[in-house]
């Protein structure tokens, strides 16, 4: 991501006059990467259509005090992620539905949703990874789809790089197990 | 024999899809909630230094004034001063109709010796007794 087109728009976006434009131009830049990596967190897209919103609005009251000690898109990326855990808990609460109920409920939206159109393989796929636990499910996410370094991906979930890439080796090899046996 | 897979050797295609035009509404419906959030706290602070504000301000005044009050009140005096105060009637204030009330309805009550003297003559009387006879025989 192109840091230097960063620092412009958090410049705009100081100056309480092109604000707005600044904000606009930030949710056109960056909606659809933070759009996908919500999408395949929470699977179904109305679910993800509001933690995207929700994402950016926290943005919007939080750029003010951003310090650009992280790059625009990690600290975005963050919001979005914890919006996204945050999601999956109250999903949890309010159907009283136990921890790894959750990702069985995805699996099934998965098979019904109108928006996914992946061929059999890549369902097959998608299931495996809804089988990982919810951090696990985040890191390979962010390193096998988003493709993102370690340590972006310690900085947005405060985890250091060794265990990132512990925890994504045994995720890999959980999907491919899981993808062998049936 | 089992297919063992790779998961770098599948094709790492988005397979999820959104509606129609869905990225190019996004900015718009995003705005649109942005520019509710400040409404409701553009209206939050206005209620509060309209209204919340000032009800508070009379409400701290009004609690500060009682509690003067009630201080004031409360002040210790000294045993002169408590004396004073109650020769001047300061403190210590009759209700004069009250007075005159309870000291009529004393006088008024009928006295217990009398009744019995008059229940006495009444007996003596009706049973014809002589007074004369008694007193002798006392």
């Amino acid at each position: 991501m192109d840091n230097n087109n960063d620092i412009k728009l958090i410049a705009l976006f100081r100056d309480e006059n092109s604000r707005n434009y600044a904000f606009d131009l930030i949710v056109k830049q960056y909606q659809q990467r933070i759009y996908w990596h919500v999408r395949r967190m929470v699977i179904n897209h109305d679910d993800a259509d509001d933690v995207v919103q929700n994402t950016f609005i926290k943005a919007w009251k939080g750029l003010p005090n951003f310090k650009q000690e992280s790059k625009l898109y990690t600290w975005l990326y963050t919001i979005a992620t914890n919006e996204c855990l945050t999601f999956l808990n109250k999903k949890r609460k309010i159907f009283f539905i136990p921890l790894h109920d959750v990702e069985q409920e995805l699996s099934n939206q998965l098979e019904s949703d109108e928006f996914y159109n992946g061929d059999e393989i890549q369902l097959k796929l998608q299931k495996a990874i809804l089988t990982l636990p919810e951090k696990q499910r985040l890191v390979f996410n962010m390193k096998y789809y988003d493709e993102m370094k370690y340590e972006e991906m310690a900085e947005v979930l405060s985890t250091s790089v060794g265990a990132l890439k512990a925890s994504y080796h045994i995720a890999v090899k959980k999907i491919e197990t899981f993808l062998t046996q049936d | 024999m089992e297919n063992k897979y790779n998961i770098e050797d599948l094709k790492k295609e988005n397979q999820f899809a959104v509606p129609t035009s869905y990225f190019e509404e996004l900015p718009l419906r995003i705005n649109q909630r942005k520019t509710n959030t400040n409404n409701r706290t553009l209206f939050s602070a206005k209620l509060w230094y309209k209204f919340l504000a000032p009800t508070f301000v009379v409400i701290v005044l009004f609690v500060g004034y009682f509690m003067y009050q009630n201080n004031e009140n409360d002040a210790v005096l000294t045993n002169q001063q408590l004396s004073k105060n109650i020769i001047n009637h300061e403190l210590v204030e009759f209700d004069e109709e009250l007075i005159y009330e309870v000291y009529t309805e004393t006088a008024n009550t009928p006295n217990a010796n009398a009744t019995q003297d008059e229940e006495i003559i009444d007996y003596l009387i009706n049973d014809n007794i002589n007074i004369n006879q008694i007193t002798e025989e006392l």
